[in-house]
């Protein structure tokens, strides 16, 4: 009988101190957690926003091998300091476009190979850069993601810790009952995604961390060489050797691979040094029934085939780290499994926005109220996707690139916040609500004005319907909100 | 053909171990049938995405899919479920509690904030890189020991964060964590 209420004072002790745990932690970084998710699910779609963003490029469903050999040859040969890679990026479902890339710039090529014009997408570059280094140094900026990847993940296992009713909880909602709702909404929506936001956040975090475990594993046991530790998962640089040579073969591996390898999907083919005596080939090709990105199918400078490195088929540690990029970003099962993404990814963010919300209601309820603070969260919340919205208008009218849209959206995100801590959450909330729905308005005008018809009827049409319903529902959403708030003044 | 056969196998049997699960729940006494039953079917829908791709691939479908049969299920029931009468108790609001501030407290945060963030990861890359080590001298293969320091890396940081904010005795967390970095560092060179 005694050993009851023991085990009973110790699990809710347990429960009280992991709850302290969750809120600690979500506290301090949830801000940039909240980042990365938005950021994170907008990068599900970063292919259909570059084409979105330069709607008029050339398309193809495939290239001829002569015709990419001609296209890379003709860059190559413009480029006034040589390059170290050239890469031809071949059409894919998602972006049916083939693009010609050296160290320093892209272009897109024609079907028949002739050069069309320079690649650009600014805004879906300044959104990945956001996501991947926060806009900071490529290395720390990895690394202090990689570290909110994994808050994310002790958020996850405390999160669990702290929920002793899981079953019993599995499917309760309880509606109209203000923070029990919410309550409801985070705890249905963090067990039941789970999976998702579990192995994106490690996979996130490995990806984030894996150049400063190398340097510590190459510090630890090879002469801090990092390229040994990584060169048996993914082939090793061969020996550079600058004297001059004939560019290699570019036509013949990707015929072999077409001949060689029908099931296969050639997405990259890539010319290391070339134009040197060193230079080397590489053609990545996905394997359509695979989680991992692709394997490396290795060819000599006279185009003839030396083997694959292995992340197909050749050892367990190659094939898992072969998938951690490609589960993380969900482009493993073409639009189906990016829809699924991108509902998963709005539901880690409403279990972020949510969670801090019973935070700070926990608070007032128990006396110890965070006005400011929880006005500062709104301004994260809202000022987020509204700074988004505004740079991505300033990106489309093509004044404002780089370093500009980088400099606007934090300097936004943090006015949203100064004015929150002045004017207070009510207002910050209410004003995001409106900036989104004037932004996308101002997207959409911007956007059929510099493109016109042509923007709407090819590649931009997908982007286009979203953005209008996402304004219909935003403008649908404040009328609703604003007449529930004259009702309330009326009766009261 | 047979593809579309067993992607609708996999389906079907989701939603029928997730209608079970939920038919278990809502039984006021506990049915181990239907759990059982439930669980039967989410491996019979996991088997049958498996035919559907890849051996990595298929189970990752039959993953997404199953999240997003809950996630119907979930929205339908919140969707359906009524908006009780609550109890309108008349709360006083709460007192306002004068929370500690100062130098001190601020200075016990900060330090926690290092412990959590700093020194957990310290600790685990120290773990992880010295795990390596051990099992390179053991005659691992390369890629699966670097796979293994790759995934280490990041849970362990995940968890000596949580137990760092979870214990309350700074002296005591703190030897232990400097600890935890400290001993497998000075360990590797003996592995070298």
């Amino acid at each position: 009988m005694d050993a009851e209420p023991k085990r009973t004072k110790s699990s809710a002790k347990r429960v009280a101190k992991s709850l302290e745990v969750h809120s600690l932690i979500a506290v301090i970084f949830g801000a940039l957690i909240y980042i990365l998710a938005v950021t994170g699910t907008l990068s599900v779609f970063n292919h259909d926003l570059q084409r979105w963003e330069q709607p008029d490029a050339p398309e193809m469903q495939s290239v001829s091998p002569e015709a990419a050999e001609k296209a890379a040859l003709a860059v190559f040969s413009s480029e006034a300091k040589p390059t170290t890679h050239l890469y031809v990026n071949f059409p894919k479902p998602d972006v049916p476009r083939t693009v010609i890339t050296t160290d320093t710039q892209a272009f897109f090529a024609n079907q028949d190979g002739t050069i069309a014009g320079k690649e650009s997408f600014p805004w879906t570059q300044f959104l990945l850069d956001l996501h991947y280094y926060l806009h900071m140094p490529q290395i720390l900026g990895l690394t202090v993601v990689g570290a909110l990847g994994v808050m994310l993940l002790g958020l996850s296992i405390s999160g669990l810790l702290a929920h002793p009713r899981i079953f019993r909880d599995a499917f309760t909602f309880r509606k109209g009952a203000g923070r029990l709702t919410k309550v409801d909404l985070h705890n249905r929506l963090s067990v039941w995604t789970l999976p998702f936001h579990f192995s994106n956040a490690l996979t996130g975090a490995i990806l984030g961390l894996a150049s400063i475990l190398a340097f510590a594993i190459a510090a630890a046991g090879f002469d801090n060489d990092t390229e040994a530790v990584f060169s048996p998962v993914f082939g090793g640089e061969p020996v550079i050797n600058e004297a001059v040579a004939p560019v290699a073969a570019i036509a013949k591996p990707l015929r072999y691979m077409a001949d060689n390898f029908p099931h296969l999907n050639v997405a990259y083919f890539i010319l290391h040094d070339p134009g040197t005596a060193g230079q080397h080939v590489q053609v990545i090709a996905e394997h359509p029934d695979r989680l991992i990105f692709g394997d490396y199918y290795n060819f000599d400078a006279a185009g003839n085939y030396q083997g694959n490195t292995g992340i197909s088929d050749g050892t367990a540690g190659q094939q898992i780290t072969g998938a951690v990029y490609n589960v993380h970003f969900g482009n493993w099962g073409g639009l189906p499994v990016k829809l699924a993404y991108l509902i998963f990814g709005i539901a880690l963010c409403t279990i972020i926005a949510s969670g801090l919300s019973i935070y700070f209601a926990k608070r007032r309820s128990s006396g110890k109220p965070a006005p400011r603070l929880e006005a500062a969260w709104s301004a994260v919340i809202w000022g987020t996707p509204v700074m988004l919205i505004v740079t991505l208008a300033a990106a489309l009218t093509g004044q404002i690139t780089g370093i500009g849209l980088v400099a606007m959206f934090w300097i936004g995100l943090l006015l949203s916040i100064a004015t929150a801590l002045s004017l207070g959450k009510e207002l910050v909330v209410t004003g995001g609500q409106l900036s989104i729905l004037t932004g996308l308005t101002a997207v959409l005008v911007i956007y059929v004005g510099r493109y016109g018809y042509d923007g709407i009827k090819g590649a931009g049409w997908p982007l286009v319907v979203l953005l209008t319903l996402g304004s219909v529902l935003m403008a649908a959403y404040l009328f609703r909100k604003w007449k529930a708030k004259r009702m309330a003044v009326i009766h009261s | 053909m047979i593809e579309m056969i067993w992607t609708l196998l996999g389906v079907v049997t989701a939603i029928g171990s997730v209608g079970l699960l939920y038919a278990a729940w809502s039984k006021r006494s506990r049915s181990r049938q239907l759990i059982l039953g439930g669980w039967f079917l989410a491996t019979v829908s996991l088997v049958s995405w498996s035919q559907t791709s890849g051996v990595d691939k298929g189970p990752a479908k039959a993953i997404v899919a199953f999240i997003l049969i809950v996630l119907t299920v979930l929205a339908v029931l919140a969707y359906r479920s009524p908006v009780k009468q609550r109890r309108n108790i008349e709360r006083e609001p709460a007192q306002a509690i004068e929370v500690r501030s100062g130098l001190k407290i601020w200075a016990m945060r900060s330090y926690n904030f290092i412990l959590l963030l700093l020194v957990s990861g310290l600790a685990a890359m120290s773990i992880s890189t010295a795990a390596f080590m051990v099992g390179r001298a053991f005659g691992a293969e390369h890629t699966a020991n670097l796979t293994v320091s790759m995934f280490l890396f990041p849970i362990l940081w995940a968890i000596f964060s949580v137990v760092t904010g979870y214990a309350s005795r700074p002296l005591v967390k703190s030897a232990v964590l400097c600890a935890l970095a400290l001993v497998p560092a000075l360990l590797i060179p003996a592995l070298q």
